[in-house]
């Protein structure tokens, strides 16, 4: 059959499709994001999009009128392209990118948190060791009287240089070597991988290319992949991007996704699509400095144990399936043409140890950008994610635990719910008449309210007795309600960029109850655990994308966070790409996440009877417990 | 030497007084555990409240509507029986007729009832409405209104419904039974959200929700010691009386209501009603029972009994 045009609106985007493919599916291929909580289903309804000229086949949607023209609203996943079309993408439907920085609150409960951070990187003692170290080397050519073969002659080089008996290359270098070095005059680059006594040769360039050292650092999330192009010459971190996991348009969290690999080739669309997000970002970051993609020696990667196993193409199935085993926690060390990254195919892709099947590379690589494994009392860490990660410790012991938060604090799956963008709502403040004032990122009009906003609203709609301790709506006036649904506007319509209202709905806070009682009771349990009360806690390390604009006294009034001093909460960002681009630099750093991971004790809360009595008490605002907090702020 | 281990609590369940005048009486004020007399005083005994409907069951065993065969349609004789005839102290009276499936009588004509009864009986009441939170919302306020200052008691008050009638029952000056589903967490969040609405907790009686013997007796038995041991270790929240509506779930059994013929081997059908209800009564006042709800006349003179024997060995 012939292909058919699918045009998107306002992007102006064109594509050419077979007929029979979703309008979901052309979207994504011309890079337009959907929201599809439901893996396309058709049952969460975020993918709306207006049919404006031409005709698809679905099996539902509605008619109305704009200017006098019949128009129809489709799900984009149920709408099966069948000739040409013109199609219109709302607003609302968007998935924001998230390629615009996440401007800091200036409040005065805001720390500076850029230098805090800036801080902490220079107390750390590391040694300036790079995953790949390049090396020049001119070789004597042979003669009749010095005819060794021209591999061992490299390595023969090479190990009285690194003063090692043994050094590894593989066939498919020593293939090339001998045309190579002739090219050069013998004049060669060579790329070495060092791990502990071991050293391996990853590749060999012509001529002195030492100042073209780069690698890129992955942190894989199950909502976001970041990026960040590092510099192995200068030891710094050149740029960070990050934008969405496409697999989110497969599922919203790390059951689904496994779920979906047991479908027939699901594995391979999973690693389909998380390979298409990273190619756009090792895209996007090489395309600012014009680098050449050569110039990448290396790459590494962290993730939950889910999303590296999706990465390395390894069948989750078994992480869901008792006793919840993973295939590794420790990924083994490839080369990219193993991969389907589109970098030079010598390039090599490591990755950190993980833990257990539900606690990877991302704990262990933030753990150590906190130094929870180097204080002297215990203290908190606390990652908090789709997949929301705990660890507790001090420099003696380590103890973690993973709690499935779901993703209503990265603002997915709520009613207006959006990442940390432009145009979030990350502060509010409701007066006693109930009007509601915002605060926006980038103060721009509303699009929607980011975790922060929620956790900010939450505590104000208790405060000023919106909703009541349990999450539902007291009888006011201003609760609107339709059908048997009810819900709160947070902002009005003329207020906001798509021109209809911000709301919240009790579905909605039923939604941050149930995430943030998962994470305060996955603490308690690791506390009650190790014997400890919060009150021997000296520090709570917060890490997360979100983490620096959270008010802390609206974090505790809800019950997300233990009801501590201020001071003691030190925010990180995200501590798990920032754990991982020094461990690209540093051997020190990666032997210590090496032994962060063999220390630390993974406790099964799902297993754990204690953590469903925890979790049922913590599902209250703040705590069934009230004792446990007392009001602030 | 007796070797003797005396646990004190840090604090006692709140004492509730339901109804005024003469006829009121006091629950609670324990601060030990059921009938451990050397560990604290439990100053109140177990009351048992007498349950009388607005209209008459339809799904009751035959021996037990056999029992109130001449009063079972006329909730004010039935009431009235109660008190002359089986010596209630305390009436239970259900608005079963208030649902919209099996009645649908209106809030006025249900307040007039309640108003009716406690004329002739001038009895502390506890009122239950049908079910149907729209419907209770309705007329339970409406009830409440008819018994101003009687210092009655409405239910049952649920996590999702609990603020018209806490409202109501703070205006009028009575108090609610406060319903969870064997949940000690929903149990202590239902106290804090009816006592944050501005109902003092000595206007609030926990119905922790039982299960008949052999249908999860065991479950509701441990919730509601786990509830009680919190209590009295300091959990005001969670020290207030239990109402346990026992020949609800009793007489739901099949044991009690399965005909002698199709069972021959189980023995004799009233005699098998009875024990249920009367074993399984005795069983929740050791969990801690303040108020039994209960039918059948003979469980009820078995349990009293047992009240009395297990109190007066105490009280020496």
């Amino acid at each position: 059959m012939d292909k058919v045009t699918v045009k998107f609106l306002p992007d102006k985007k064109e594509i050419r499709v077979s007929p029979g493919v979703t309008l979901l599916s052309a979207a994504l291929d011309c890079g337009i994001f959907l929201n599809s909580h439901c893996a396309g289903n058709g049952t969460c309804g975020g993918c709306k999009v207006n049919i404006k000229n031409g005709h698809v086949k679905s099996p539902s949607g509605h008619d109305f009128i704009e200017h006098g023209k019949k128009l129809k609203t489709v799900l984009a996943c149920q709408a099966i392209v069948d000739s040409d079309v013109e199609v219109v993408i709302l607003s609302e439907s968007r998935m924001h990118k998230l390629d615009k920085a996440i401007i800091p609150k200036n409040n005065k409960q805001s720390f500076n948190v850029e230098n805090l951070l800036l801080k902490r990187e220079n107390d750390f003692q590391f040694d300036q060791l790079p995953l790949v170290e390049k090396l020049y080397i001119e070789l004597s050519k042979p003669d009749i009287n010095n005819n060794t073969a021209d591999t061992d002659r490299l390595l023969s080089e090479l190990k009285r240089i690194k003063n090692v008996d043994f050094i590894d290359i593989d066939i498919s270098e020593v293939k090339i070597i001998s045309s190579l070095l002739r090219s050069c005059q013998w004049k060669v680059t060579v790329s070495l991988y060092k791990k502990d006594n071991y050293l391996k040769v990853i590749n060999l360039e012509p001529f002195d290319k030492r100042n073209e050292n780069y690698g890129i650092v992955f942190d894989i999330g199950t909502t976001t992949v970041n990026a960040s192009l590092v510099d192995f010459n200068a030891y710094q971190v050149i740029t960070t991007k990050s934008n969405y996991n496409k697999q989110v348009l497969l599922g919203e969290d790390i059951i689904t996704r496994i779920v979906f690999c047991e479908k027939n080739a699901g594995l391979k669309q999973m690693n389909l699509y998380l390979l298409e997000t990273m190619n756009e970002l090792i895209n996007s970051l090489l395309g600012e400095l014009k680098l050449k993609l050569t110039s990448i020696s290396c790459l590494l990667c962290v993730g939950n144990p889910t999303m590296m196993h999706l990465f390395f193409k390894v069948d989750p199935v078994y992480i869901r399936k008792q006793p919840y085993t993973s295939v590794a926690n420790v990924f083994p060390v490839v080369k990219a043409n193993q991969t389907d990254l589109g970098v030079s195919p010598f390039t090599i892709v490591c990755s950190l140890p993980g833990v257990s099947s539900y606690v990877g590379s991302d704990t262990t690589s933030g753990i150590f950008y906190s130094q929870l494994y180097k204080q002297e009392n215990p203290c908190l860490f606390i990652d908090i994610g789709t997949n929301g990660e705990i660890a507790l410790g001090n420099k003696d012991w380590l103890v973690c635990a993973a709690a499935s938060a779901g993703p209503a604090f990265e603002g997915s799956g709520l009613s207006n719910g959006m990442r940390a963008a432009e145009g979030a709502v990350e502060d509010v403040i409701i007066d006693d008449d109930l009007n509601v004032k915002i605060k926006t990122i980038g103060n721009s009009s509303a699009v929607g309210i980011c975790g922060t906003g929620y956790i900010s609203l939450i505590n104000q709609m208790l405060k000023k007795g919106i909703i009541d301790r349990s999450g539902s709506f007291k009888n006011t006036e201003k609760i609107v309600k339709r059908n048997e649904n009810k819900y709160f506007v947070v902002v009005k319509a003329n207020k906001t960029k798509n021109k209809k209202d911000i709301i919240i709905t009790s579905c909605d806070i039923d939604n941050i109850k149930r995430s943030k009682a998962a994470i305060y009771s996955a603490c308690c349990v690791l506390l009650k655990e190790m014997q400890l009360k919060f009150d021997q806690i000296d520090k709570v390390f917060i890490a997360g994308g979100f983490g620096t604009a959270l008010d802390i006294d609206s974090a505790v009034n809800i019950g997300l966070l233990p009801n501590l001093e201020n001071k003691q909460f030190i925010f990180l960002g995200n501590a798990a790409l920032k754990g991982a681009n020094m461990a690209s630099f540093s051997e020190t750093a990666r032997k210590e996440i090496d032994s962060i991971a063999l220390k630390l004790t993974y406790f099964d809360l799902s297993s754990n009877s204690l953590y469903m009595q925890e979790y049922m008490s913590a599902l209250f605002f703040p705590h069934t417990e009230l004792s446990r907090f007392s009001s602030r702020g | 030497m007796e070797l003797e281990y005396i646990e004190k609590s840090s604090n006692s369940i709140t004492s509730v007084i339901l109804g005024t005048g003469s006829t009121s009486l006091k629950v609670g004020g324990e601060d030990a555990l059921p009938f451990l007399y050397r560990e604290g005083k439990n100053v109140s005994l177990p009351i048992i409240a007498h349950e009388v409907f607005d209209s008459a069951p339809s799904d009751w065993a035959k021996s037990l509507k056999d029992e109130f065969k001449s009063v079972i349609n006329k909730p004010i004789e039935w009431a009235l029986y109660c008190k002359n005839e089986l010596n209630a102290k305390l009436i239970c009276l259900r608005l079963s007729s208030a649902h919209p499936d099996f009645g649908n009588n209106s809030a006025d004509k249900l307040a007039k009832l309640c108003r009716d009864i406690y004329a002739k009986v001038n009895l502390p009441m506890v009122i239950i409405g049908c079910g149907d939170d729209k419907k209770d919302n309705q007329v339970l306020p409406e009830c409440s209104k008819a018994l101003k200052g009687k210092n009655c008691y409405f239910g049952n008050t649920t996590i999702d419904n609990y603020k018209t009638i806490a409202a109501s029952c703070i205006a009028d000056g009575n108090g609610v039974i406060a319903h969870s589903p064997i949940d000690i967490n929903i149990a202590k969040q239902l106290n804090i959200l009816i006592n944050e609405v501005g109902l003092p907790l000595d206007k609030v009686i926990i119905n922790p929700t039982v299960g008949a013997l052999g249908y999860g007796l065991e479950y509701a038995y441990s919730i509601m010691e786990r509830a009680r041991l919190a209590a009295l270790m300091g959990d005001k929240m969670l020290a207030l009386p239990f109402i346990c509506f026992i020949a609800q779930e009793s007489w739901r059994a099949k044991e009690s209501k399965a005909s002698e013929k199709d069972n021959p081997d189980w023995g004799k059908e009233l005699e098998r009603g009875i024990y249920w209800e009367a074993v399984t009564a005795n069983s929740f006042l050791h969990a801690g029972a303040d108020i039994l709800v209960m039918r059948h006349p003979k469980a009820v003179e078995i349990v009293s009994k047992a009240i009395k024997e297990l109190t007066n060995k105490g009280i020496k």
